[in-house]
């Protein structure tokens, strides 16, 4: 079953109240709205991150065979799990990299979700809040707010897009819009794999793309002059002209996709590492790129998950994250930061690994796989100040149910919403605002405390901090 | 130079030709635009007359004559509400729009410059005639159409078979009413039957666990996979989206939403998709392994459950599964196949011809009269109807009426829909608006909504500008065009990255439209699709031109009528002129390239 939430995505909702339009032809100048905002409680950034690296494991990927490793009946006796410390077990077959990088990262076992279903799950990853159809239209995805929000930082020299997507298309929910934030805030999504967005421009190039270019603007001033009342929209696809090709024409833009042979060894030739990969290249310029989400598709192992013979399975999915994720800690935190004297790009960088949910622990089913588990599963970060070495919460033996929450409230686990109001305090930005004059008139609060089934916390995880 | 002087005679004549050739003159419509003292004074129907009666009214362009009803509607609105409107589409305007709407192509040079020289007062709905009964149309249409039903992922050997049977609807100009009953109804083996099965087929929900034991209906969950479905065909053929009934009641849910749905329950959608309670897609076992592209539509389960466990939405809350219409309330009559039955009481409503008649209005004027396309609110179509504090939800309800009742007086025949509005001067008008626009105009429709081509067309432009066809796989042919195909996704992997990042539905979703950005203008800029064509060489369009044509004005002319479909005014000209001195090979790539990068080129217009 592929559904995909655009089924519940209006073309385009109608402003309820609003009669007409709304958010009709949304070309960039169209609306939007000045913005206007107010603080809805008190939050203290902390600002420590200049970028954020969101890894999303699409898909599930199994919390007790991996990095909260427990003993089951469906266990494949072939993983070689060895200790770390204390309280720490990982497998050396899926993750070889990774065993050497643990003391950089953080875990969080405690997880919750409410969602079992992908598209849902992952709609909730990419926009920090349940699905509401009727409201959907409007959410703008977690990295348009990012972007939203880094614009005043932005620099005259910053022709990067804030957000850059990898492999979103391939999420269940694909790409999210800006929602009611206005277009220029959009992801740029490319997916290396695929060959879409990886665009080379070399030095002739250029030079012709240059010519070209400046034609195209002589011409489009002529065809100003001889007809006026032309439709907003020419002028509007004018503007997204003029930005793709300030990043074009930026020779930090074909370099950061110049991805040599020996690197896309080194980080995996697969959507993971690739993604890594770029998302190294786009930190190291700093030229406008605040927030890359990555998408590494095709961890739904409801069958064979361990099965060698299996076009697709965990060992095959865990090395190539393995690889990716390690070799990023690694070459981030081997780059000393142009910034900050003694500190590297991993210290100025939030790396998060996201997945929707776990799998079901004990036994594997009918099909030698696992299926959707939600009552814990786990999320990891690095950099940015965390601690790496932390663990926080624990499940039981067999990883089936919580038995530590591990954070400031007892009962209450960490969902996805907390990971983002990290996310948000680790880059500065304060979370507990809302946005008040969403088309729909329902404030749009950064970290929504209204869950899809309770009340939520819009707290940040803070002990992986402090 | 004489040639204008014939068109400038013609225009009067163009003007004063009332095109009253449909069935019902709307003049009970036409009362409600005119208030009572002005109602003896129009005795015409041009613009000028009500610009005279109402001396502070101005418009933005030369008054324009009613062609049809549609006119009617639209004018009749703008002069009563005094809305100043643009003035007509120039021949080379209406001619690459007309080109494009109905055939998804532009026009070649030859094509151009007959239809531009054609003195005939009425060549404009000529045109529109010899289009729509071209095979471009068929094209187009086709692969819109695939689009919307999703002709990908699982309609497995029957997928080319189901391409063929919508060329056939389109080329045959079957009744629309009869290919959705078709859609509808019918089963069996979908690799053979067509369409039978294989438009239900497209919504299966997987089964949570699979058996031990081998048998295959369990695979797919049928009662979640008839919500699905249920969901999906209300919304492709009534406009109504059932999403939020299907999990809950309407009340104390959707007052803010939908007037119409929150009276609503949950157990009337569970009556609506009784219709297909006894529908079952089986997926077929070939060899002892599941054959994924195999399955078989019958109708022998014992009915909706309502009780059944559901997988993606809250538990099934119990009530009747009988079916039952949810516009209307009317059940199958005793003795019928129940889908026969939904098929006729579907298609039988207003609402049906409403739906599509609102959804081909949408696509050529820019945005439907109701929108979203599949988010009707019956509870506020009619003005008497909207309850306080609501805005009514069509812009214009009468019109919508007019044009439904049109299409189903017509025999539900798709081109005659499309003749109507093509031949109406309310989508006649010019894109360009001389004055202040106010966003306030816009449901008036008074200037033509400009649209971005969507991918299939944009390829297909690129080709037919540069004349560099390149043969693309569609089931055993080899096809040129893009929008011949029946499969985009198994296009190259440049044509299917550049189409996909233009908005080129994946069919396995409903297709979205999607705003322009940053990507797709670095891809028009750079990508190969565009830039190894525009060289001179093999042929192409540059090469040509480069060859036979010394003169650089007649050069220029050229590539401008074969790019953006019309000549190039005086300070184009001079730009023009100058770059080809300078270097005559690289300027004339040059140009091609800054031509297929305007937005001129990009939308239509």
């Amino acid at each position: 079953m592929r559904k995909r939430v655009s089924e519940f995505l209006p073309a385009r909702r109608d402003a309820l109240k609003l009669g007409g339009w709304g958010l009709l032809a949304a070309f960039a100048d169209q609306a939007l709205l000045p913005i206007q905002a107010r603080a809805a409680g008190k939050s203290n950034p902390r600002g420590t991150a200049r970028f954020c690296i969101l890894i999303e494991l699409a898909g599930a990927i199994s919390h007790l065979d991996t990095f909260d490793f427990k003993e089951s009946k469906g266990t494949p006796q072939d993983l070689d799990v060895r200790p770390i410390r204390n309280d720490l077990y990982l497998s050396h077959r899926l993750f070889p990299e990774m065993s050497k990088e643990m003391d950089r990262v953080a875990i969080v076992r405690s997880m919750k979700s409410h969602e079992v279903v992908h598209f849902r799950g992952q709609y909730y990853t990419q926009a920090g809040r349940p699905l509401n159809p009727a409201q959907a239209a409007e959410i703008p995805s977690v990295g348009s707010v990012i972007a939203y929000e880094m614009e005043a930082q932005r620099r005259e020299s910053d022709t990067f897009p804030a957000y850059v997507g990898c492999n979103l298309d391939t999420s269940g929910c694909g790409a999210l819009s800006t929602g009611f934030l206005q277009p220029k805030y959009s992801v740029l999504d490319v997916n290396l794999k695929a060959g879409i967005g990886g665009t080379a421009v070399d030095g002739e190039a250029m030079k012709v793309l240059e010519e070209r270019y400046r034609l195209l603007n002589e011409l489009d001033k002529a065809l100003e002059t001889s007809r006026a009342g032309r439709d907003r929209s020419f002028g509007s696809f004018r503007d997204f002209q003029s930005s793709a090709y300030q990043v074009l024409g930026d020779p930090r833009w074909p370099e950061a996709f110049q991805l040599s042979k020996e690197e896309r060894e080194r980080y995996g030739e697969n959507e993971v590492g690739l993604g890594c990969l770029l998302a190294r290249n786009l930190v190291k310029a700093d030229a406008g790129t605040r927030y890359i989400h990555v998408v590494h598709p095709d961890w739904d192992h409801h069958g064979n998950i361990f099965e060698h013979s299996a076009k697709t399975n965990h060992y095959i999915r865990c090395n190539e994250f393995d690889r990716a994720l390690a070799n990023l800690l690694r070459d981030l935190s081997g780059t000393p930061s142009p910034r900050r004297a003694g500190k590297t790009l991993l210290d100025e960088t939030l790396v998060v690994m996201a997945t929707e949910f776990g799998r079901t622990p004990g036994a594997l089913n009918g099909r030698k796989g696992r299926h959707h588990y939600n009552p814990v599963y786990l999320s990891m970060f690095a950099g940015a100040g965390v601690k790496g070495g932390r663990i926080i919460g624990k499940t039981d033996t067999d990883g089936v149910a919580l038995v530590e929450t591990g954070w400031k409230y007892k009962k209450m686990q960490p969902r996805t919403e907390n990971v983002y109001a990290t996310v948000y305090s680790a880059l500065g930005i304060d979370w507990r605002k809302e946005i008040t004059n969403t088309p729909s008139k329902r404030a749009y609060r950064y970290v929504d405390l209204l869950g899809a089934t309770e009340i939520v916390s819009d707290d940040e995880i803070s002990d992986l901090f402090v | 130079m004489f040639r204008l002087l014939i068109i400038g005679l013609a225009a009067p004549l163009l003007a004063q030709d009332p095109f009253h050739r449909q069935d019902q003159i709307d003049s009970a419509h036409r009362a409600l635009y005119q208030k009572k003292e002005d109602a003896k004074k129009a005795a015409s129907s041009l613009t000028e007359q009500a610009v005279a009666a109402r001396p502070g009214l101005t418009v933005a362009g030369p008054p324009v004559a009613r062609r049809n009803f549609i006119d009617d509607h639209v004018f009749g609105r703008i002069e009563r509400d005094g809305i100043p409107h643009a003035r007509l589409a120039s021949d080379e305007e209406f001619a690459r729009r007309a080109w494009l709407d109905a055939t998804g192509r532009i026009p070649s040079i030859t094509e151009l410059n007959a239809f531009l020289a054609d003195v005939d007062p009425q060549k404009r709905e000529k045109l529109v005639d010899r289009l729509l009964a071209s095979d471009g149309f068929v094209d187009k249409w086709s692969f819109y159409f695939e689009d919307l039903f999703r002709a990908g992922q699982r309609m497995g050997y029957g997928l080319n078979l189901f391409h063929y049977w919508l060329r056939e609807w389109l080329a045959l100009d079957r009744p629309y009413h009869d290919v959705v009953t078709d859609l509808l109804t019918g089963g069996g083996k979908t690799s053979f039957s067509i369409p039978g099965g294989l438009y239900f087929a497209r919504d299966f929900v997987k089964a949570l666990d699979d058996p031990e034991a081998p048998d295959a209906m369990d695979l797919v969950n049928i009662p979640d996979t008839v919500d699905e479905f249920t969901i999906t065909y209300s919304k492709v053929f009534l406009g109504i989206n059932m999403g939020c009934i299907s999990c809950h009641d309407g009340k104390n849910h959707l007052e803010q939403v939908n007037v119409f749905l929150t009276k609503k329950t949950r157990e009337d959608f569970f009556r609506q998709a009784g219709f297909y309670g006894k529908t079952r897609q089986i997926m077929n076992w070939e060899g002892g392994a599941q054959a994924n592209q195999e399955y078989t539509v019958d109708d022998l389960a014992p009915g909706y459950d309502t009780k059944a466990e559901s997988i993606l939405r809250m538990p099934r809350s119990g009530g009747s599964g009988a079916p039952q219409f949810l516009l209307t309330g009317e059940a199958p009559r005793p003795g019928k196949h129940e889908r026969d039955e939904l098929a006729r009481i579907l298609t039988s409503d207003i609402q049906f011809a409403r739906a599509f008649a609102n959804r081909i209005w949408a696509e050529l004027m820019g945005f439907g009269i109701v929108e979203p396309l599949d988010d009707f609110d019956l509870g506020r179509y009619y003005a008497k109807d909207v309850p306080e504090g609501w805005p009514q939800q069509p812009t214009n309800a009468e019109l919508l009426d007019a044009l439904a009742n049109d299409f189903r007086a017509g025999g539900f025949r798709f081109k005659k829909l499309m003749r109507r509005i093509m031949t109406s001067n309310a989508y006649g008008l010019s894109s360009y608006f001389d004055g202040e626009w106010q966003d306030r105009f816009a449901s008036y429709h008074a200037r033509k909504f400009v649209r971005m081509l969507s991918a299939a067309e944009l390829h297909d432009a690129i080709v037919v500008a540069t004349d560099r066809r390149q043969n693309m796989a569609s089931g055993d042919e080899k096809v040129p065009m893009a929008q011949q195909m029946s499969e985009p996704k198994k296009a190259d992997k440049q044509v299917q990255g550049f189409m996909k990042t233009f908005g080129q539905s994946n069919r396995d979703e409903m297709p979205k439209k999607i705003p322009p950005s940053a990507l797709q203008a670095m891809l028009l800029m750079q990508s190969k699709v565009v830039t190894d064509r525009i060289l001179a060489m093999n042929g192409s369009r540059v090469e040509q031109l480069l060859k036979d044509t010394a003169d650089d004005g007649e050069l220029l002319d050229k590539l401008y009528l074969a790019t953006v479909s019309r000549r190039p005014s005086a300070p184009e000209r001079e730009v023009g002129l100058t770059t080809l001195a300078k270097d005559r090979r690289r300027g004339a790539e040059n140009l091609q390239w800054a031509l297929i990068n305007s937005p001129e080129f990009i939308f239509n217009y």
